[in-house]
């Protein structure tokens, strides 16, 4: 299974983010908010329990069955000595009454139990990151659609909740929804497509955070670019124009989350990457024209080669374009670091025993069956390292490892 | 704007970890520690050997003759079950009124019932002519359909004990289960495992903290009633006899009293300890000690009370062998120990928590010390009394003197009592991390609305 969390602080609208991830069609036996104290009931409605009512009728089956086996002891048992009957009216309530109450706070201990998903030996590992005034929104995937969708809601939170949580939770994410404004409208319509629903850019860059200037915009949107249609007066009138240029300056920075280091973090291949690239890859190199090549799995030299020869569509780049040590930079740069949820998911895996192929053991024959045994166990952990690695691969982690992604 | 921005959303160093000074205590092992240990596990080792003497031999080899037969063992069975309902009496009580400053009492006082209970649980089995039969107490037709006798109160005894410690056992663990998440995510090796297997698979989703709240605040409702009850049956032990002075209509509600007020100064008195070996100054503050102390002043006149209406209806009924019993406590073989019980209990501690200026840290631990002393007497002068002056005079041969045996026993226990809450702090969060918590508190209370803060800029 896969787990989708982000961490933020518990004053957050966790209401909120929740009601978003239900509205994308992710139902609230998934979603879980995990905390290091429980939070005010306003904060998060729980489903209420029929917790006491159990304890209830746990009492009174106890009190029954204490009654009832007295009762029965005293009529078939009398001591054999001296016919002397064994018990009375006050051992009888005394016995009652303490059964009654042992029953009462077991049913209501079971109740609990069984209520809240307690036991020894669960599935799901639990967060040790998280913080005493911090809360973590989980949700638990059943598939890798699921996945997909939880984590684009999150990671979405995760962009607005970087500046202003509950301000920016609305205002971002209200115009996904059918309301909300109408530059919110019109940026979903129009925008959002090609430059992300935050703004963060997808085939067309970031328009988020670039402070435009009214001149700048206005030709931009009206003149369109390489690949950008132009948007006529039909399309969007003088007045949404403006509006538009509000709310798109308003939108924040992106997070870099799980997206390739913008430009600007000086990172060696990016201006590279932005010249050449990022035209028909997208500026996250997930594809636009061209087919993503995040991580792409050809070898250097099998991408130098691609790059210097072209594809069917691709042009060919010379070495006058682009140098030897600019293109093994590029590479570099399409395969950012992998970052793991928890360094601990990968020491969890089952230890590889290391046994020494050559020694008697393994004449006895002995060391044959532990060879197999470990070589299934390496397998099976490699396999499951794999597995998180693709994972991962596939579900970026944000830098700050706030929004997670667990395979367990 | 951006750069200013990206400085201000920068994640802030982590805050310095709230858990860790109590988490602290449970990781690092001092050299006092383990000569602590030693010392206690002698002791203990000491008293389990008389007890086997005691069992090969016989009891005999303690002060018990006729006629007083119950003695130091049924007075240790009594202070003790009053000792155990420090806590969950307590604990209980101040949850279910929602008393604020609570917090970092309840898993101290918790904790208490269940050793209190322990050792307790142990006397009448120490008190057997052949303990290795105990088990003829369970109610079971243990041979040719020959049930225990429900009529004796010591099975009463059995039942109570053993539903107040499955009751108390489950009251201390359902608190401690988010604190051995906790503890689980923040250590390694075979405490991890340890918490990881006790903590139940805890996450702390809504519906998990949802459930457990609910959960503590019906457990507190049915542990109060058993708490109750307990000490009513165990006074029952005596009251349900025709000795003079053991039967008295009073002593249930007399029993519970007294259990109380020493469970308070039990409770007391551990807090001082904890506080100043493992510096938890900050947690246990003047105040829950000015707190605790109100409540064992409020106890204090409460049992002179019941003392003086016990007393009084004995005095005005004026039977010759009730007579007896109270001469002897108020001025005859007895009276040296009655009147210390009286200034232990009354006397002194009345003015130490009456007077505000004296109601301090120190002078709540000196009160509770007396307390502590002065019940565990009163115990005695309930039991032994009442069996060394019973309604036929040529009873009265003898009188009670223990002897090594029962001494070395008792002082073993309160040893093992000692160890064993040593051992429970070394190994669990003695103070309730998630409850004495930061800014939830607040948001629980209701007290205040925290406005949102950006992320990153932790509090």
């Amino acid at each position: 299974m896969i787990e989708v969390s982000l961490r933020l602080p518990a004053e957050n609208d966790l209401q909120g983010v929740v009601e978003q991830l239900e509205s994308g069609g992710i139902g609230r036996e998934r979603i879980e908010v995990l905390t290091r104290e429980p939070l005010p009931p306003s904060a998060l409605p729980v489903r209420s329990s029929r917790m006491s009512k159990v304890g209830v009728i746990g009492a009174l089956l106890g009190l029954s069955a204490a009654a009832a086996g007295l009762i029965t002891i005293t009529l078939s048992a009398h001591l054999r000595t001296g016919g002397m009957p064994l018990i009375a009216p006050l051992p009888l309530g005394v016995i009652t009454y303490e059964m009654t109450l042992l029953a009462a706070i077991l049913a209501i201990v079971a109740a609990l139990f069984l209520g809240a998903g307690l036991g020894p030996g669960r599935r799901v590992p639990p967060h040790p990151e998280l913080r005493q005034d911090e809360a973590i929104v989980s949700v638990i995937c059943g598939g890798e659609d699921e996945a997909k969708r939880a984590h684009s809601i999150l990671s979405i939170v995760a962009a607005a909740a970087r500046v202003y949580v509950p301000l920016l939770v609305l205002i971002l994410l209200a115009p996904t929804l059918n309301g909300g404004s109408a530059a919110g409208q019109t940026f979903q319509r129009s925008c959002a497509p090609c430059h992300g629903t935050a703004g963060e850019g997808r085939i067309g860059p970031q328009i988020a955070d670039r402070a435009w200037s009214a001149d700048a915009f206005e030709s931009r949107v009206r003149d369109g670019g390489l690949l950008m249609p132009s948007f006529s007066v039909r399309d969007i009138s003088e007045a949404q124009l403006r509006t538009l240029l509000a709310f798109v300056n308003r939108l924040p920075a992106p997070t870099a989350s799980g997206r390739l280091p913008s430009p600007s973090q000086n990172e060696p291949g990016a201006s590279a990457f932005e010249t050449n690239c990022i035209g028909c890859h997208g500026v996250e190199a997930r594809g636009g024209i061209g087919p993503g090549i995040l991580n792409t799995p050809l070898g250097p030299s099998q991408f130098r080669e691609h790059v210097r020869r072209g594809g069917t569509i691709m042009p060919a780049f010379s070495r006058d374009r682009l140098s030897d040590g600019e293109v093994e930079e590029i590479y570099a740069y399409l395969h950012p670091p992998l970052q793991r949820a928890d360094p601990g998911d990968v020491d969890e895996l089952p230890a590889v025993p290391n046994y020494p192929r050559d020694s008697l053991f393994a004449l006895a024959g002995l060391a044959l069956l532990g060879q197999i045994v470990s070589e299934r166990r390496r397998r099976s952990a490699m396999r499951l390292r794999t597995e998180v690695e693709a994972v991962h691969a596939r579900f970026p982690m944000s830098e700050d490892g706030r929004l997670q992604v667990r395979v367990f | 704007m951006s750069a200013a921005i990206e400085m201000a959303v920068r994640p802030a160093a982590p805050p310095a970890d709230p858990a860790a000074p109590l988490l602290q205590p449970m990781l690092i092992t001092g050299r006092a520690y383990r000569r602590m240990t030693l010392l206690l596990g002698a002791v203990i080792t000491w008293g389990a050997f008389c007890f086997l003497y005691q069992g090969f031999v016989g009891l005999g080899v303690t002060g018990l003759r006729r006629p007083v037969f119950w003695g130091f063992f049924i007075t240790d069975f009594v202070f003790w079950i009053g000792i155990s309902h420090a806590g969950t009496l307590i604990s209980a009580i101040l949850r279910l009124t929602d008393a604020s400053w609570r917090y970092p009492v309840t898993r101290a006082a918790e904790a208490i019932t269940v050793f209190a209970l322990m050792i307790g649980g142990m006397f009448p089995i120490v008190h057997l002519g052949r303990p290795w039969l105990f088990y003829w107490l369970v109610p079971y037709p243990s041979a040719r359909m020959i049930w225990p006798n429900f009529r004796s109160p010591l099975e009463w005894d059995f039942f109570a004990v053993s539903t107040y410690i499955t009751a108390s056992s489950l009251y201390l663990f359902l608190p401690l289960i988010p604190d051995l998440a906790l503890a689980r995510d923040r250590t390694r090796g075979w405490r991890h495992r340890l918490y990881g297997f006790l903590a139940m698979s805890w996450r702390g989703t809504q519906v998990q903290w949802h459930r457990l709240e609910l959960a503590i605040q019906l457990g507190a409702a049915v542990v109060i009633a058993i708490a109750v009850s307990v000490h009513t049956i165990v006074s029952w032990d005596f009251a349900m006899a025709i000795v003079p002075s053991w039967h008295s209509t009073i002593f249930g509600p007399y029993f519970v009293v007294g259990a109380i007020f020493s469970g308070i100064a039990a409770l007391i008195l551990v807090m001082a300890v904890l506080r100043r070996v493992y510096h938890l100054e900050a947690y246990l503050q003047p105040k829950h000690f000015d707190n605790l102390g109100k409540l064992l002043l409020a106890m204090t006149l409460l049992w002179a009370y019941c003392v003086v209406a016990e007393m009084i209806t004995v005095w005005y009924g004026n039977l010759p062998d009730d007579m007896a019993t109270f001469w002897s406590k108020v001025n005859g073989h007895y009276a040296i120990l009655f009147w210390t019980m009286i200034t232990l209990n009354f006397l002194i501690p009345f003015p130490i928590l009456a007077i505000k200026r004296l109601r301090t840290v120190v002078g709540t631990v000196i009160a509770s010390v007396t307390i502590l002393v002065g019940m565990w007497l009163e115990r005695f002068l309930i039991v032994v009394p009442g069996g060394a002056n019973q309604r036929l005079s040529f009873n009265s041969w003898n009188g009670y003197t223990p002897r090594w045996t029962e001494i070395s026993i008792t002082l073993a226990t309160l040893s093992a009592m000692t160890l064993l809450y040593m051992t429970f702090a070394k190994l669990f969060p003695i103070i309730s991390i998630w409850e004495v918590g930061g800014h939830g508190r607040v948001a629980r209370t209701g007290a205040s609305t925290p406005e949102p803060i950006p992320i990153g800029e932790s509090t």
